[in-house]
């Protein structure tokens, strides 16, 4: 009698009820996993100072790349800069929120996808918000600071500005999507995670070089079937440019990644087979 | 130590039950030489010169050779060490009738092996076929110069990553030490920008710090690379040396501090 009544009152939601009762979950699922993140003050510390120290490494390499080249199709140090900055923060916000993206390959192989699989909230949602990095926070703040450098070297008005967070979004949503799908490998392949990792590194690697030198037919493909240039270089042109086409592609790419990863997943959970695995959840 | 060999074999054996994961090895490295390809030969290209005596083939190819190199060396050795201590299975170990250092290198030794030589069977040739064969630099003695200076940077390689895993043991999480010495070694070894295209403070300090004397066998392009490969030798035995007597310091004093709780 309860279970009916309480079926009916489900069903009598709203879509908007409905969203924000998943939007409300998972933002419980990022607060709890950055709490727990937090937990061990020492090692967040370290891993977030860690990986500040890491990013700079990529920004001292560019900017010896153009110190013995000069300006290279209106790419140079400044420039390098921006993308390092803009790529570091889409990343830290992709993957301190929503790292279960990465982490899916490993819930596969080791049996517990099947406590996500069986959660009464939105699958996609729930599987991103499974689990956080410390060390991405690093790369947030990272990002923060060189954004701001860059938008100070750059001179970047406040319409430059506001279309450089308004690419923040679309950017990361691509970057979670693409995760995504290469962890969906592990439906696939057991113990693939190596492979996953690295088919990811597919897109992330050539994102992180300056794209002007990226021509022809490499542009197209690195922008159309693998979206590198579209997180990395393409977001940084556009802001420079004030390039309203291009901030158009950025979002388009982002719709389109979405609803692959979309499609991926859903043919793999019909893949999935449990391990049946039993264990205490705490 | 034939324990310690058929432990490198065992190594060898264990990669070959798994050969997609070899696959993949064979495609993610020529990739990143491939995009380097790219850079370079347009940045070349731009700028319609060479740069210190490098062309696009000379730089290419060192970059290539550090990112083979990568596989025979020891970064991997730092995860196993560092997840052994954390799942607790370091201790069980240190029981076992061999050095537990010295089994975690020829392990490691052998994982490394066929990702190279996979690697290196797709690499080369696309080497060759966009750079129109080797650098013209190439020559039979910078090769096997080469190859002695690979062997003491794998060695080099060895110390550095078991002497940043071992802090595992007194604090949570090592793995900063790692990011920095890693990305130390990426711009210093040449990953992305050879040597001889550093500013010459950068190239001082590559040529004797430990972070570059992993990756001196990327040079054997460079014009000077005759001359001062024996330098580059001694400074890797100098490293060796040092990272061999730390190593063995930091490792006794691990093992009094460990206590371990039955169970």
């Amino acid at each position: 009698m309860e279970a009916n009544a309480l079926m009916k009152r489900t069903s009598q939601k709203t879509t908007l009820q409905k969203i924000y009762s998943e939007l409300s979950v998972m933002g419980k699922y990022i607060r709890i996993n950055l709490a727990a993140a937090a937990e061990l003050r020492i090692s967040f510390l370290m891993q977030v100072g860690g990986m500040i120290i890491n990013n700079v490494s990529f920004v001292v390499v560019w900017l010896l790349f153009f110190n013995a080249f000069g300006t290279i199709n209106g790419w140079s140090g400044k420039e390098v800069i921006g993308l390092q900055g803009f790529l570091a923060l889409t990343f830290g916000i992709a993957f301190a929120f929503f790292n279960g993206s990465r982490d899916l390959e490993l819930f596969i192989n080791n049996g517990t996808f099947d406590s996500i699989l069986l959660t009464p909230k939105n699958l996609y949602l729930r599987i991103l918000t499974v689990t956080a990095t410390t060390s991405a926070i690093g790369d947030m703040i990272f990002g923060i600071l060189l954004s701001g450098i860059y938008a100070y070297m750059a001179h970047l008005s406040l319409t430059q500005v506001l279309l450089l967070v308004s690419l923040v979004p679309p950017v990361a949503t691509i970057l979670i999507n693409f995760a995504l799908i290469t962890s969906c490998i592990g439906f696939y392949m057991p113990d693939s995670a190596q492979l996953s990792q690295d088919a990811f590194e597919i897109i992330f690697g050539p994102s992180m070089y300056p794209s002007g030198m990226y021509q022809g037919i490499v542009r197209f493909a690195f922008l159309v079937v693998i979206p590198s240039i579209a997180v990395g270089g393409l977001p940084v042109e556009a802001v420079a440019n004030l390039d309203i086409f291009k901030v158009g592609i950025v979002w388009v790419l982002a719709v389109a990644w979405f609803l692959i990863a979309l499609f991926v997943l859903r043919r793999g959970v019909r893949r999935y087979e449990s391990a049946n695995l039993t264990g205490a959840r705490v | 130590m034939s324990k310690y060999l058929y432990a490198y074999f065992l190594s060898v054996k264990e990669a070959l039950y798994y050969p997609k994961k070899l696959q993949t090895s064979a495609i993610i490295v020529p990739f990143r030489i491939l995009m380097m390809l790219v850079i370079y030969t347009y940045a070349f290209h731009y700028i319609g010169r060479s740069v210190n005596g490098i062309d696009v083939a000379i730089a290419v190819w060192s970059i290539a050779i550090y990112h083979l190199l990568l596989y025979m060396q020891f970064r991997g050795v730092f995860r196993t060490i560092d997840e052994e201590v954390r799942k607790g299975t370091f201790e069980l170990q240190l029981n076992k009738p061999y050095h537990y250092l010295a089994y975690k290198f020829w392990e490691q030794f052998g994982k490394g092996l066929l990702n190279f030589v996979m690697s290196a069977v797709v690499a080369v040739p696309i080497l060759l076929l966009f750079t129109h064969g080797f650098p013209s630099t190439t020559s039979t003695p910078r090769f096997l110069y080469a190859l002695i200076l690979a062997a003491g940077g794998t060695m080099v390689s060895a110390g550095l990553y078991i002497l940043i895993a071992l802090p595992s043991l007194w604090i949570n999480d090592a793995r900063p030490f790692f990011w920095v010495v890693d990305k130390a070694i990426l711009i210093f070894g040449g990953a992305y920008i050879p040597l001889a295209l550093l500013p010459s403070s950068f190239q001082t300090f590559a040529s004797l710090t430990p972070f570059g004397a992993p990756m001196f066998a990327t040079q054997m392009f460079n014009p000077g690379f005759l001359s001062s490969w024996p330098m580059l030798l001694i400074v890797q035995l100098f490293w060796v040396a040092v990272f061999f007597v730390l190593i063995r310091i930091v490792f006794s004093k691990a093992q009094k501090r460990l206590s371990i709780n039955g169970g």
